[in-house]
């Protein structure tokens, strides 16, 4: 099923007469943005990241996107349109945590939304001497007596580039939302999009398999399911129930 | 002027009985039938058809056809809505649909609380339109179909308008909630398919035939009764 922007975008890239061109813009003019608008612009942010700009952490244990390509992606998606602010900070320790705000204009609803990003940084400090173990090298370390000194010249701007990188994770799988997790769920379907008449004929075909009714009338459903036939919705309504109505007790 | 002929789903108000003994004994119409003969003639001088128009009437003609689809896939047929009138020097009428065996009418029940679930025997008006059909049709056999099928959203639309007009609420700050609630009283995709469907067959019964036929003489008695008596035959 083609959105209205589909629609529209097709209907000015195939040229079509001044009319036509008119007609879209008035359409334009008084468009309001349907939920499969909105769901079409959701699929664009469940787009796999771009592995060439995946890179490994310094320790070399997880994968990131690099923030060039988290900021450029913003600009693509969002025009350009988005900003960050609330950004914030604090020592606990030997790190410091910060969190900021991540603001976008839907370029569909005209709205804006906003995610909040935090992450965290090690103050870096002088290689403990030798010798030293467990507790006493926790001590070490945060002790500020021995913090290097330009630790922070490029990790606190790196802090605030993870928290924008956490911040536009939350916004969908092309900003690295399922990098490093082993368990994830980036599939997008929205239920708005999905078919009626896709649905129920799953659904019919599913109960098919524990029907009772003879195999030559389930082979006959089957075969109209599957087939290019147009079914009216509320005949298969109709299957459906008669399939429902002959379950194995 | 045109000849009085019933339509089969008004065939169960001619044939009511008068309520006194002695109307009956005396062969008169019962006032259902009067009223109905009255009725006909009105229609006739005004030219202008009486057409009861409620959400029930509403969602019946709507859902007609999707309501043949549906049977179609319940019972994998396939059924084609019937849109010949028949007639006879008697009654007329339009049945849903004529199979080579029998005739079937379906009617959609407007929520759970008018579906028939626990009536044994069909309406009694439903009854005598089905002997209406075979009549015509020549069928002996009739089925009628009772199905619980969703409403339009349309009609629960004006339901959830309706009611939040009754309790001095504004539909459209509330339309969501409205809709939603008024949705699950009228769409029953949550209910087991054999809560949804009910059927009556019904045989034909020879014997009705000619008494519908003498009914029908008898309102065009009256009829003429009334028309002589109001002086209408010029304006017929």
């Amino acid at each position: 099923m083609k959105t209205r922007i589909q629609e529209w975008n097709e209907e000015l890239k195939n040229g079509g007469s001044k009319q036509n061109d008119i007609k879209a813009l008035e359409t334009k003019t008084n468009y309001l943005p349907t939920i499969a608008d909105v769901a079409d612009f959701q699929a664009k942010l469940f787009e796999k990241p771009n592995a060439e700009y995946i890179e490994k952490t310094p320790d070399g244990k997880a994968e990131t996107l690099v923030i060039s390509h988290i900021e450029t992606r913003l600009d693509e998606i969002y025009n350009g349109l988005w900003s960050v602010s609330n950004f914030r900070w604090q020592q606990i320790a030997n790190e410091i945590v910060g969190s900021l705000t991540l603001k976008v204009l839907h370029p569909i609803c005209g709205v804006w939304i906003e995610r909040e990003g935090a992450a965290a940084i090690q103050i870096m400090v002088d290689k403990y001497p030798e010798g030293l173990q467990g507790y006493e090298r926790n001590l070490w370390a945060n002790d500020i007596k021995n913090k290097k000194p330009n630790s922070l010249y490029l990790a606190f701007p790196k802090l605030k580039a993870e928290c924008l990188k956490n911040a536009a994770k939350s916004l969908g799988e092309t900003f690295g939302r399922s990098l490093n997790r082993k368990l994830y769920d980036a599939t997008y379907e929205p239920e708005i999009n999905r078919d009626e008449d896709t649905e129920i004929k799953e659904e019919i075909l599913k109960l098919l398999e524990t029907c009772t009714l003879p195999e030559q009338q389930k082979d006959g459903i089957r075969k109209l399911l599957t087939s290019d036939v147009i079914i009216l919705y509320s005949r298969l309504v109709g299957i459906r129930d008669a399939v429902m109505m002959n379950q194995i007790k | 002027m045109k000849t009085f002929k019933i339509r089969c789903s008004q065939i169960a108000k001619i044939m009511t009985e008068p309520k006194t003994k002695a109307a009956k004994e005396a062969g008169e119409l019962s006032e259902t039938a009067k009223e109905y003969c009255e009725l006909w003639i009105k229609e006739q001088i005004y030219n202008r058809k009486k057409e009861v128009i409620t959400p029930q009437t509403v969602k019946g003609v709507v859902v007609e056809y999707d309501s043949i689809e549906y049977l179609n896939g319940i019972q994998m047929t396939e059924y084609k809505k019937n849109e010949t009138q028949y007639e006879n020097d008697y009654i007329t009428g339009t049945p849903d649909i004529i199979t080579p065996e029998t005739v079937i009418d379906i009617k959609n029940s407007w929520d759970v609380f008018t579906f028939p679930f626990f009536d044994d025997e069909p309406d009694k008006g439903y009854f005598w339109q089905l002997q209406g059909y075979m009549i015509l049709t020549g069928k002996k056999r009739a089925e009628l179909v009772y199905l619980l099928s969703d409403a339009p959203d349309f009609i629960i639309e004006s339901e959830a308008r309706k009611y939040a007009w009754s309790q001095n609420v504004s539909y459209n700050d509330n339309a969501f909630e409205l809709f939603a609630e008024f949705s699950e009283r009228f769409k029953y995709r949550d209910v087991a398919p054999q809560l949804k469907v009910k059927s009556y067959e019904i045989d034909f019964v020879p014997e009705l035939e000619e008494q519908i036929y003498q009914r029908v003489e008898q309102c065009r008695r009256y009829i003429n009764t009334l028309i002589t008596k109001h002086k209408l035959e010029n304006l017929l």
